[in-house]
């Protein structure tokens, strides 16, 4: 089990987050999700181990690990990679840093990306799955997706999604993916942690979200029940509640709502 | 990671000295125009070598985190599992390496020929003599650190540039203009109790620790002072870092600065 203990993080005096903790479990897919700004690429970098917490500690269940960052996979939103290189000498680079000799990359055929091309010349997409491909070929126990695939045209975006399926199915590794587009992925997500500039306003599984997540329209706030988040939509005032009663929704639905709305705070 | 730094500095290393292709017409346009001087073509070679070597280390260090800057890589090496004192020695090694090379066959054959034409030296003396120049070194090695250290935090803030440039500066200009008074009173005191000093060696060794004492001692500590930066750096702005760097050289650098103006109002 992956823990965070007590996480205080951001950039400079101020902050994103403050004291948050939450675990998860090995093998599992989590989304972390939520508004701009309230810190999530931030999260992402303190779980790859490349940025500090000012406070607080990350407990990642490996034992006998010198550095976690031998057995993490992580894309961030921005594609950093060296652009200058040649791709075959950037695979090189990669692997010697992680003392692994992986067979060529097979998903690079499938993006058509030539072995012998600059990275420069790639296009987007092909710059991100290649990225993808690097992180997956040193085998990570956990894989750390921020949001790039937004900007990777659906057939090659599907490539990438098809892959990290099969990655999951074959080696179960831990997946925290931050924002992606929700249709595409409420399949493989089994836990979703959604911020709040206040902290994590929801850390639930799917399967609990899909069974107890109700959608009440109603002016008032309804009572005895726990209410995730309230907004005014279409004239009508949208409640989602934890509730057995209401009208049950996607999962897409939950997060949409989410997202548009004033949140309560959690109790 | 080794292949990658090393192709970057021979690339530039050769751009460098490619410049030494302009003597020839350097030599040429002088020659006629100040047919006076009576310059060899080989005092111009001389000369060039000389100040490309100097100009190669500063832009070796400047360059260090260049591609990284361009291709937005600085996060990217941060997230493979290297340590942050391999990366150090990744990034700087193969830079010294050909600086000091180049640094080394220059002032080897300059020394070489001095020692020639000195009479009378004993052969130990000679050749302590012809290492002299050793000291040195760790001006190039301070210039790597902190082309590294500008690196990782904010190559482009004049403030820091300036700041990291000091104990370098303090370094070459203490070869070549402090007055080495604690040499001179060292010599004394030994004079004093010992009598004529009269072996060469002991004069190049008495040298050679007064230079580390008066003159690379502050320097090193200011750059000591930024281990805990470098320790905790991380995905964090390199804005940040600067201002963290400045913070900490903010007292070795008054320092130096003290050290400097007392020694050219010649009080120690």
């Amino acid at each position: 089990m992956i823990k965070l203990n007590n996480i205080t993080c951001g950039y400079g005096k101020t902050p994103v987050q403050s004291d948050i903790s939450f675990d998860i479990n090995h093998g599992d897919v989590v989304m972390i999700t939520g508004p701009n700004g309230v810190g999530k690429s931030t999260l992402l970098k303190v779980l790859a181990n490349i940025l500090y917490p000012t406070s607080g500690s990350i407990d990642y269940g490996w034992p006998d690990t010198k550095d976690p960052r031998q057995f993490i996979g992580y894309l961030p939103d921005s594609l950093s990679i060296y652009k200058s290189m040649k791709v075959k000498d950037l695979a090189e680079l990669h692997w010697n840093a992680f003392g692994v000799k992986p067979d060529p990359l097979p998903l690079l055929k499938e993006a058509s990306i030539d072995w012998n091309s600059r990275i420069s010349d790639l296009s987007v997409g092909q710059k991100a799955i290649f990225h993808l491909s690097l992180i997956l070929s040193t085998n990570p126990k956990l894989i750390l997706i921020d949001e790039i695939l937004h900007t990777v045209d659906p057939h090659l975006r599907n490539l990438a999604l098809e892959t990290l399926v099969k990655t999951m199915a074959d080696r179960n590794p831990t997946v925290v993916m931050v924002n992606l587009n929700y249709n595409e992925v409420e399949h493989m997500v089994n836990r979703v942690i959604f911020l709040t500039r206040t902290g994590i306003l929801l850390n639930e599984t799917t399967e609990y979200l899909l069974e107890n997540a109700r959608l009440v329209i109603a002016d008032k706030t309804p009572e005895n029940v726990r209410v995730l988040a309230t907004r005014v939509h279409a004239g009508r005032t949208e409640h989602l509640v934890v509730s057995k009663e209401g009208e049950q929704l996607k999962l897409s639905h939950i997060l949409t709502l989410l997202m548009g709305s004033t949140y309560q705070k959690k109790k | 990671m080794w292949k990658k730094e090393i192709t970057d500095t021979l690339k530039q290393t050769a751009l460098v000295l490619s410049f030494l292709l302009l003597m020839p017409m350097i030599y040429l346009v002088n020659h006629f125009r100040f047919p006076e001087a009576d310059l060899s073509f080989l005092w111009y070679i001389d000369w060039g070598i000389s100040f490309l070597i100097s100009f190669l280390a500063l832009y070796l260090a400047y360059n260090m985190f260049s591609s990284e800057d361009s291709d937005d890589a600085l996060n990217y090496i941060r997230s493979l599992p290297v340590n942050k004192w391999k990366l150090l020695a990744i990034k700087i090694l193969p830079r010294l390496a050909v600086t000091l090379l180049l640094v080394f066959t220059y002032r080897y054959q300059i020394e070489y020929r001095f020692t020639l034409g000195v009479a009378g030296m004993s052969q130990s003396a000679m050749l302590l003599h012809r290492f002299t120049f050793l000291p040195n070194t760790g001006i190039f090695l301070m210039i790597m650190i902190a082309g590294f250290l500008l690196g990782i935090s904010d190559r482009k803030n004049p403030f820091l540039v300036v700041a990291l440039a000091i104990p370098v500066l303090y370094m070459i200009l203490g070869e070549a203009t402090i007055p080495r008074s604690m040499y001179v009173n060292t010599y004394h005191w030994w004079y004093g109790h010992f009598g004529y000093m009269s072996h060469n060696v002991w004069r190049s060794m008495i040298f050679l620790l007064t230079t580390f004492l008066q003159i690379y001692l502050p320097a090193i500590i200011s750059f000591i002072v930024l281990i805990p930066v470098f320790k905790s750096w991380d995905a964090s702005s390199g804005k940040i870092r600067s201002q963290r760097i400045l913070k900490r050289m903010a007292a070795p650098l008054t320092l130096i600065i003290a050290l400097f103006t007392l020694n050219q109002l010649h009080v120690f």
